[in-house]
């Protein structure tokens, strides 16, 4: 690998673009969608998100809670009385400190602390309630080392909003659009105007090309997953694995794009063949979309799957590196995979674009 | 072999059934220019993709500058320059960025305008490929082979269906780019040019190489010499009567002529590169 042709060949892509329509569907189609969503379901400008506190001794770190600038805080006398508030939606989540919390948690003997999130709550919301908690639990136990904080859903699957729903589309086309798209169709321009036989008879290897296409198609994809879930107030607690999975996955994305371009010939059947497989592509997107009605197992067999479910999980339901560590090792082999095929067939594919 | 810029051994490239060349050896010499001329299809194409890395023999070896081109491709590639058969410039970029880029994926500095003042486009440098003529690509294509300035030069039919002022500027470079001592090797089926530019000349036909000498020594030991003369007869008209040179009693028919007709014109003519081909081959450079 030669830094310096897949930075020359990078700046020129850069500079004078592959099929303009393509980065703008790449940057735009997300953002589009976020605001289509927004106007729908009311996700960026919403109001301060509503806590429920059932405070069943007198907690100090309830009393903390309650005084909360970031989320409008109600006290209720009971759980149930919370959790039928929740269900109504008459607060987004809500927590109950039991008797004795607070000396418990700094005795250490509190291990895990659950919020009820009401089913068609904001995600923002979500992220807001769950990350304030957290922190007030830090700052009250003073100590380093965090509970675990679950979240449970108030509700029937039926519960979830539109908005849920749709996330994880969201999510796989932004990531998904740009980095196998942009790839894909920048090299199959190069193979139409032959300049990729140009490029790869100069000491530049069609190993550094893939490596080049590939790059741009990463970099727009975490573009656009940053973006989307920025919109969406998606970035949960954990906001670097977060960028971790996105960058994972659009480094399958991409690799599959340089896979594409390299055995397509013409723009047209490419097209032809994206139109063919997008519906495979983004099947997990689709299958999310109805949960009462299409088993969600089946989503397992999409490899776009393993991008699609960690963002998901770390940005909805706040999971850890932990938990989402046997879909990202999935995601991470296929990716491997995926490149060595590349790797090792680089002079086969430059022979046959010469020829 | 020390100074052999280019030695193919043995070479054979195959397209599923068809043999597109067919065990091929030559050497070129350091700063010699060798016409590569042959009819279309007759592998000339090929054999440059193989020289130059963009394919790999089925068998043989071609050396460039003591390399093995299979073996060390992109050391190979630092040295050679490659005008394509077919246009392949970013026709989206203006000519300059184009010569910028390879300058650049060469590790070169470069200067675009010395470059295209070359091939007469010193003019042009900021406009967009997409707006030039095939002609104009065509030269433009030949200033980036040489942005590297490369010790073999690579060009494949860099004059076909040019016009011919053009033709003849990109004939005069090469002998220039020639004399400062590159290498040069040039596919055409173009028997005035392979005759005027090259220092030897390779007749390919079927991916053979069915001849390879100076054109000079060719048309010796191939061609014939003729005295042609232009006879008016009593009614006026013209009369063409071709005498062999290399023939016995030449001579004499030609002294019984002068005696008894009226001659109007009298020249000698050489056989051309073309008659040479179709005596060997049995078939013509074009069509
Ligand atoms: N990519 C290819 N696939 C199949 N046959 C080819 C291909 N390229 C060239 N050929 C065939 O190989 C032969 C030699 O072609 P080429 O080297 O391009 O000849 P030239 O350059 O002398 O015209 C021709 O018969 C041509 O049709
Ligand atoms: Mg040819």
């Amino acid at each position: 690998m030669n830094l310096r042709h897949i930075w020359v060949l990078f700046t020129k892509d850069v500079a004078h673009g592959t099929r303009n329509v393509i980065f703008i569907l790449a940057i735009v189609m997300p953002v589009a969608f976020s605001l289509v969503m927004t106007v729908l379901f009311g996700t960026v400008f919403s109001a301060k998100p509503k806590l429920g506190v059932a405070d069943v001794g007198s907690s100090e770190f309830a009393a903390q809670l309650l005084a909360s600038d970031f989320m409008e805080v109600t006290d209720f006398e009971s759980q149930d009385e919370l959790l039928s508030a929740i269900e109504t939606g008459a607060v987004a989540a809500g927590v109950t400190i039991p008797d004795g919390f607070d000396d418990d948690l700094v005795a250490g003997n509190v291990t895990d602390l659950t919020i009820y999130m009401w089913g068609q709550s904001l995600i923002s919301d979500r992220t807001i309630i769950g990350s304030a908690i957290a922190e007030d639990v830090l700052d009250a136990s003073e100590r380093d080392t965090p509970i675990a904080v679950n979240t449970e859903l108030v509700g029937d699957r039926e519960a979830l909003s539109w908005q849920q729903r749709l996330l994880p589309l969201v999510v796989l086309m932004s990531v998904i659009i740009g980095a196998v798209m942009v790839p894909s169709t920048s090299l199959v321009e190069e193979k139409e105007a032959r300049t990729l036989t140009a490029l790869t008879t100069t000491p530049m290897t069609m190993g550094e090309v893939f490596f080049t296409k590939g790059m741009m198609g990463v970099l727009l994809s975490i573009f656009s997953g940053v973006m989307i879930l920025s919109l969406n107030g998606g970035w949960g607690p954990n906001p670097l694995l977060l960028i971790l999975v996105l960058i994972l996955g659009g480094a399958f994305a991409s690799a599959f794009g340089v896979l594409l371009g390299a055995r397509t010939k013409d723009v047209q059947t490419l097209f032809a063949v994206i139109k063919g497989i997008g519906i495979l592509l983004y099947a997990p997107g689709f299958i999310a979309l109805f949960p009462d009605t299409i088993p969600q197992w089946i989503a397992y067999i999409f490899p776009t799957y393993y991008i699609m479910q960690p963002v998901i999980d770390i940005s909805q339901f706040g999971a850890g590196l932990v938990d989402v560590l046997p879909h990202v090792a999935i995601l991470i082999i296929l990716t491997l995979a995926l490149m060595a095929y590349l790797a090792t067939n680089a002079k086969r594919l430059q022979v046959r674009v010469a020829a | 072999m020390a100074n052999h810029s280019i030695v193919a051994q043995d070479l054979v490239y195959s397209y599923g059934d068809l043999k597109a060349v067919d065990h091929i050896s030559f050497e070129v010499g350091e700063g010699e220019v060798l016409g590569y001329l042959g009819p279309n299809g007759a592998g000339k194409s090929t054999t440059v993709k193989m020289l130059t890395g963009q394919i790999r023999p089925k068998e043989g070896r071609a050396t460039l500058l003591g390399m093995d081109v299979a073996k060390e491709t992109n050391k190979v590639q630092e040295h050679i320059g490659v005008a394509f058969e077919t246009t392949n410039l970013y026709e989206q970029m203006t000519a300059i960025e184009n010569l910028n880029l390879f300058a650049r994926l060469f590790g070169v500095k470069a200067d675009p305008m010395e470059l295209l003042e070359k091939v007469n486009l010193e003019t042009r440098g900021k406009e967009r490929v997409s707006n030039f003529s095939k002609g104009m690509k065509q030269r433009l294509m030949i200033a980036r082979a040489m942005v590297n300035n490369p010790r073999i030069l690579f060009l494949d039919e860099p004059t076909e269906g040019l016009d011919p002022v053009s033709s003849e500027s990109i004939r005069d470079l090469i002998l220039e780019t020639s004399s400062r001592g590159t290498t040069v090797f040039l596919t055409t089926h173009d028997m005035y040019e392979a005759d005027k530019i090259s220092d030897r000349v390779a007749f390919v036909n079927q991916g053979k190489i069915v001849a390879l000498d100076t054109p000079a020594r060719l048309k010796r030991q191939y061609g014939q010499r003729v005295i042609k003369m232009e006879i008016e007869k009593e009614d006026g008209e013209i009369d063409i009567r071709e005498v062999p040179l290399d023939e016995n009693g030449a001579a004499d028919t030609i002294k019984q002529i002068m005696e008894t007709e009226n001659i109007v014109t009298m020249h000698t003519e050489e056989a051309t590169l073309e008659d040479i081909f179709i005596e060997i081959t049995g078939r013509g450079l074009v069509g």
